[in-house]
């Protein structure tokens, strides 16, 4: 089984690991910020589907304005977090096809698989 | 929702990430009662905050034990496909039952949980010695409690991706990581070291828990300043519960906890 490849695949994963989860609360702690400075309480918390959020970030002169919301910051942060997970994965498809253990490329699209139906079919 | 209670939730996320740490499981199994006890929140709300929360933890604590080698990510990854499998048959099954039946069931699994923590505080401290054997996967790390390489192989697969599978599936129905099953099962059955069953059911409970996330999403049972509260507060929980974990008896402390969990359990079951 090849292994030479394995401790640059253990530091990627690490690495989007502690990004996924840096990156996330920065945003989760943006929407505190501006949720504890906000004039208007959110009470009570607006529910955003996929669709709504996508359509919020479609850039125009209002962009700024329409996402400065707390709310839009916390999905972002709950978002981020879900998808370090699936991004890990997608990591380890990628290097067991550079490392060509094909039995891994087969076991860890299988689950990348699953992990994409299971949205998909969420999203529909 | 006001910002004093965001602070409580933030507040109360941190109390469940020291002693999630402190114990060695997911914040979960505080952190859902806490909600739907204390604050009164739905429990499919307080599940789905549970599924993030842990995805979080998860995520923070498999960045350093990836680092330090100790989780086999091969191992890890054919056990996912049972866990991911479980996991959404669970989110599927947590939204179509009603809320009373899913903290009936809460109360049912959190009275197992510590039972099965009083029991790890009762054993001898004590780990499996690892068998080596060609064609099957092995895993190799340096443990620096002893100053030597441990070498082993995983035995009983099949029986590991059943224990994979009703802990991702308790993960998608309960919002919790189920750790405190799939370790002893990969420990005692598989023939996995301690630490690296630890690290490795930790490194899958993020994926376990990302693949019925969007389950609870779509059913709109996200409630973002909750979840965000909790996250925060459970994040930050965790770190000062390691610092802390290297300094305190964690046997007395599991012994106490696992009586709090018998009542939260008798709580969940009768609320």
């Amino acid at each position: 089984m090849p292994a030479f490849d394995d401790t640059e695949m253990e530091n990627l994963v690490s690495l989007t690991l502690r990004w996924g989860v840096t990156v996330s609360s920065v945003f989760m702690l943006c929407g505190f910020i501006l949720y504890a400075t906000s004039i208007t309480p959110l009470s009570p918390p607006h529910r955003l589907s996929f669709e709504q959020l996508l359509s919020l970030l479609t850039p125009d002169k209002n962009f700024l304005q329409r996402i400065a919301q707390p709310n839009i910051f916390f999905y972002f942060g709950i978002i981020g977090l879900t998808l370090t997970p699936i991004l890990r994965v997608m990591i380890a498809v990628f290097s067991f096809l550079r490392e060509k253990d094909w039995r891994y490329v087969f076991v860890s699209t299988t689950v990348l698989i699953i992990l994409l139906l299971s949205i998909s079919l969420s999203i529909r | 929702m006001s910002i004093q209670s965001f602070i409580l939730i933030l507040l109360g996320g941190g109390v469940t990430g020291i002693f999630g740490a402190l114990l060695g499981i997911g914040g979960g199994v505080f952190l859902i009662p806490f909600l739907v006890l204390i604050l009164k929140i739905p429990i499919h709300e307080a599940v789905a905050t549970g599924i993030i929360a842990v995805i979080a933890t998860s995520s923070a604590a498999a960045s350093v034990n990836v680092e330090r080698r100790f989780t086999n990510i091969r191992l890890g990854m054919v056990l996912e496909v049972a866990t991911t499998i479980g996991a959404i048959l669970g989110g599927v099954t947590a939204n179509i039952i009603s809320g009373q039946a899913l903290s009936k069931i809460f109360g049912v699994v959190l009275f197992i949980v510590a039972v099965l923590m009083l029991r790890r505080t009762r054993e001898k401290t004590g780990d499996i010695v690892p068998i080596v054997s060609k064609k099957k996967i092995t895993g190799i790390y340096f443990d620096p409690a002893i100053n030597q390489e441990v070498k082993y192989s995983v035995q009983r697969l099949p029986l590991g991706l059943g224990v994979s599978f009703i802990a991702g599936n308790i993960s998608g129905l309960l919002g919790i990581g189920g750790g405190v099953i799939k370790v002893p099962a990969m420990n005692l059955f598989c023939g996995i070291p301690l630490k690296a069953a630890t690290a490795t059911s930790n490194f899958m409970i993020g994926v376990t828990a990302a693949a019925s996330a969007f389950i609870y999403y779509a059913h709109d049972r996200i409630n973002p300043i909750v979840t965000a509260a909790a996250v925060l507060g459970i994040l930050l929980g965790s770190v000062v519960g390691t610092q802390l974990s290297a300094k305190l008896h964690s046997r007395i402390i599991a012994g106490l906890f696992a009586i709090v969990m018998f009542f939260l359990a008798i709580e969940m079951f009768t609320g």
